[in-house]
């Protein structure tokens, strides 16, 4: 099944002079080895890619979506977004949503990921692996559950608050709805999508940790360095790659967050709209389906996450090329 | 703040405060190990009281921790409530098909890459790279014009496409990154031994990126188990939608069984957790493996 040609064209003779990197010539029996993976990835995400950017310049309804010819209206769809204050409103929502959240997931994370490298055997795995557990955990499931704990029918936290004294968290907690304001309501997805985002980076810190020869911080601690001191001293710049790497992928995972809000929020509170939700609810929110409004909004958070994604090529190509 | 130096008894044993500072700090970091450990556990056991409650105590308020009945009757209940065994299985066949295509196409191409080079190699993998930060989030409407456009709408086949497609690069970085990690001269080595090119990948390389293979193949699955935005667009008919679309309907304007949603989202937790119990050891940096090495 696999690279049956292959066997074929070897010739022994060459392979004792630089068996590392022998070039060789190209020949199309290879290529399709690799083919089948550039056919599923043209087809299914870079078609779909293409699509979103035509739809983009265009008016697009049910009729045109299923095969009609669609008018071509130039820059109208963008002009009619960026114009619009209330776009910019989700953008805010997104930006700033993706700044706190990615913050807090890496500030957790990483605390979470020093305190498994120093806990005992049997401590580490289990907290490792029930952090890990939560990153596996359906969105939906943790949206469910946080608007839950969150609601005012049966919800544990306004329970808990109201049981708190009155001058610490002030009164009325009991029939407090998380879910009607923006600013609320992105309390409670943060928290929820900080417990789910973490895990991940705890234990790639941890794996990262444990990379770490322990007379470094032997070293450090005969010098009278702090604890603060040898994290910021040699924890850190070592493990500097593994935050580059986390702190790209935490962006682009927290920009399009989609599910949570969707399931918290939904499509009827426009007010606590970011962008996924937003181009999410022109497409496919209402009877009169706006695809290429809503594809000009996906274009631009999808031009937002190739920014980002840039970044991160660059940052890993670099680290290919040194390791 | 816990930095981390490391505890060594031997510098502080000689006075006895030493050893009381330094047994502190041990009950303290347990103690922050349970606390974070609770702080994960404690959504689920929330879930799990929750949908042991009958109809009239969810209600209630002020509400209470544990059920005053324990209503165990839900969660068999709950199958006959809503047809959740068809959206189980279809969950099971999207994701396990899924993941099969994902990394039989992904194998060949990241054992070729990594093994030759070729023109394009650079170019390739840099797709790969790019395309991996492909979410369906952002791309959902152009996926539904194509699935319009295939005549695959409402069909497992149209979302095991779209599942397989989303994670290929993920499991072409990551088996590509475990591949290059293995020297070529084991496998030539197993060519001198008189096994052919074939054999040489089954009995040498596969096993030795095996963390790569199941962390591939993990991924994969729980993404595609997961997976919500795609389906909810694309399926609308109750028994070709995965569980993940299933569940929410428990709670609508019509009805609210929020025990049966919960335990559902129980059940949909339990795949999940199973393949974890086999696979952590070779998930604890396997995920980074690839992209950080």
């Amino acid at each position: 099944m696999l690279d049956t040609a292959q066997p074929v064209r070897r010739t022994p003779g060459r392979d004792t002079t630089r068996p590392a990197r022998r070039r060789r010539r190209p020949r199309s029996g290879p290529y399709l080895l690799i083919l089948p993976a550039l056919v599923v990835i043209g087809v299914l995400l870079i078609w779909p890619v293409v699509q979103i950017g035509r739809m983009s310049f265009e008016k697009v309804g049910v009729r045109q979506l299923r095969g009609e010819p669609a008018e071509n209206v130039g820059l109208a769809n963008y002009r009619q977004i960026l114009g619009d204050g209330f776009f910019w409103t989700t953008f805010r929502h997104t930006v700033l949503f993706a700044v706190v959240a990615v913050a807090a997931t890496l500030l957790v994370g990483t605390l979470v990921g020093l305190l498994i490298n120093r806990l005992g055997t049997k401590m580490s795995a289990f907290v490792a692996g029930g952090v890990l557990v939560a990153w596996a955990t359906p969105p939906i499931t943790a949206a469910i559950i946080f608007s839950w704990l969150f609601g005012t029918t049966g919800g544990l936290v306004n329970w808990f608050l109201d049981a708190l004294p009155d001058a610490l968290v002030g009164s009325g907690w009991a029939n407090y709805n998380w879910f009607g304001t923006p600013l609320p309501t992105y309390t409670v997805l943060t928290i929820c999508v900080v417990w789910m985002s973490f895990p991940f980076v705890a234990v790639s810190v941890l794996a990262g940790l444990r990379t770490v020869p322990r007379e470094l911080y032997e070293a450090a601690r005969v010098d009278g360095s702090s604890a603060w001191q040898s994290f910021w001293g040699i924890t850190f710049p070592l493990l500097r790659p593994i935050f580059g790497v986390l702190l790209v992928l935490s962006v682009i995972w927290d920009f399009r967050v989609f599910t949570q809000l969707f399931v918290m929020s939904g499509l009827a509170n426009r007010d606590a709209f970011n962008l996924s939700l937003y181009g999410y609810s022109e497409a496919f929110g209402s009877l009169n389906a706006r695809y290429g409004l809503g594809s000009a909004i996906a274009v631009v958070l999808t031009l937002i996450v190739l920014l980002v994604t840039a970044m991160y090529a660059r940052m890993v190509i670099r680290q290919e090329g040194t390791s | 703040m816990s930095g981390r130096s490391t505890p060594r008894p031997k510098d502080r044993a000689g006075s006895g405060d030493g050893a009381f500072a330094r047994r502190a700090k041990v009950a303290i970091l347990a103690g922050v190990g349970y606390l974070v450990a609770f702080v994960f556990i404690a959504p689920y056991l929330e879930m799990a009281l929750t949908a042991l409650k009958p109809d009239r105590e969810l209600t209630k308020s002020p509400t209470t921790l544990l059920p005053e009945h324990w209503d165990f009757a839900n969660f068999v209940n709950v199958w006959k409530a809503a047809p959740i065994w068809k959206n189980m299985q279809v969950s099971l066949i999207v994701a396990a098909v899924a993941t099969l295509i994902a990394l039989a196409v992904a194998l060949p191409a990241a054992y070729y890459t990594a093994r030759h080079r070729f023109r394009g190699r650079g170019a390739f993998l840099l797709l790969v790279l790019v395309t991996q930060m492909f979410a369906p989030t952002a791309l959902v409407i152009g996926i539904y014009r194509e699935m319009v456009a295939l005549d695959l709408t409402d069909t497992l086949f149209g979302l095991i496409l779209v599942n397989a497609a989303f994670n290929l690069p993920f499991c072409v970085w990551i088996l590509h990154g475990y591949f290059s990690s293995i020297p070529k001269a084991l496998e030539e080595a197993a060519y001198l031994d008189g096994a052919g090119k074939v054999k040489a990948l089954v009995r040498v390389t596969l096993p030795l990126s095996l963390p790569g293979l199941v962390t591939a193949v993990i991924y994969t699955f729980i993404g595609a188990w997961n997976e919500y935005v795609v389906a909810l667009t694309i399926t609308s008919s109750p028994d070709r939608q995965p569980l993940t679309v299933a569940v929410p309907g428990f709670v609508t304007s019509y009805q609210q069984h929020w025990q049966y949603l919960f335990a559902t989202s129980l059940i949909a937790i339990v795949p999940v957790v199973i393949l974890f119990v086999f696979i952590e050891r070779y998930l604890i940096g396997g995920l980074t493996a690839g992209s950080v090495k």
